[in-house]
């Protein structure tokens, strides 16, 4: 996936998201909570991408006349496992995260960002910048919206419609910053 | 190799500063006074306070319903902790309670112990062992000294004595 497509996939993680984390017309949880889930949700994401490379160019001779997206389910599920273990030993607070939820955020940025052809840092690296790019997303979504809570928004417009607004202005301005480095 | 080690690097330090950014470190909960308290107690469970053992007594000094100076067991040295905890002048033992006496163990006299258990029923640290109509014996780590097993025994079979 390239330009356009990538940074609208991205988006549409990052809105899925933002109407999973609170129904619209709910209060949306503080900004920092929000930036919270997208950082684990990157983390999570580019440690399954790796994991994924690691484990296709293991198995390639074997697995050549398959498809290989389905080597993304069980990794994004085991990292998730091995976060959802690790991080809370760290910091108890992180016991409450919606781990289900960041395990499909992974597979699915996993997936946009792809992980077969390139070498491995590539690969790494096209997965972080999508990662990123998605909790950047998801915090300009929210931070957008609680901007917007207090304005004179039109009756018709409120919940749903306006975050999709807010989303479609945020592909526009992804592409057109793609469009800038001509990809 | 060296990229895919520096970026695995470079990553890594990325999300630990965000981490360690958004997630605020846990702040253990401070102790509750009555905690603080009990623990400087001689968890002797006398009763000389007049309260039922020393959590209770703990729990009334943190609450200001009772004075330092009602621990015989504890002593001056035990006031004096109590008063370096709450930041108040030491009080004399009052001797209302008790006097300040050094620490003791029960001993039971077995040839005259007739194994009637109302020791072990009133022992608040549970360091008689028997059975009625057997004779008891006391577990001298256990016991606290509180004496409090001298009164119902009815053949005087139990006394005080240095450990």
């Amino acid at each position: 996936m390239h330009g356009d497509a990538l940074v609208a996939a991205i988006v549409a993680v990052a809105l899925a998201n933002r109407l999973l984390l609170a129904a619209p017309g709910t209060a949306l949880p503080p900004l920092r909570a929000i930036a919270l889930h997208g950082v684990l949700a990157a983390l999570v994401a580019t440690v399954t991408t790796l994991a994924t490379a690691a484990l296709h160019d293991t198995l390639a001779p074997r697995i050549a006349p398959y498809p290989a997206g389905f080597l993304v389910v069980p990794v994004g599920a085991a990292s998730t496992a091995l976060a959802a273990v690790l991080l809370p030993r760290w910091r108890t607070s992180l016991r409450d995260t919606d781990w289900r939820l960041l395990g499909a955020d992974a597979i699915a940025l996993t997936v946009i960002a792809g992980f077969t052809g390139g070498d491995t840092a590539s690969t790494l690296l096209r997965g972080f910048a999508c990662a990123s790019a998605f909790a950047f997303a998801l915090v300009v979504l929210c931070a957008l919206e609680r901007r917007l809570q207090h304005g004179s928004i039109p009756d018709a417009f409120r919940g749903l419609p306006i975050q999709l607004l807010n989303a479609g202005m945020l592909v526009l301005a992804g592409s057109g910053i793609v469009g800038l480095f001509g990809t | 190799m060296t990229a895919l080690v520096l970026s695995l690097l470079a990553i890594a330090v990325l999300f630990g500063i965000a981490l360690h950014r958004l997630v605020p470190a846990e702040v253990p909960s401070p102790t509750p006074l009555a905690d603080r308290i009990d623990a400087l107690l001689p968890q002797t469970q006398c009763g000389q306070c007049k309260y039922a053992g020393c959590r209770p007594y703990a729990e009334a000094i943190a609450t200001g319903e009772a004075e330092i100076n009602r621990c015989p067991p504890g002593g001056s040295a035990g006031i004096a902790a109590l008063a370096k905890l709450l930041n108040r002048a030491p009080l004399p033992l009052d001797p209302e309670h008790g006097v300040e006496t050094p620490r003791t163990v029960a001993v039971i006299d077995e040839a005259v112990c007739i194994g009637c258990t109302k020791c072990i029923q009133v022992c608040p640290v549970d360091a008689i062992l028997g059975a009625p109509q057997v004779m008891h014996s006391i577990l001298f780590d256990e016991c606290t000294g509180c004496g409090l097993c001298l009164v119902p025994c009815p053949v005087d079979c139990i006394a005080l004595v240095a450990p």
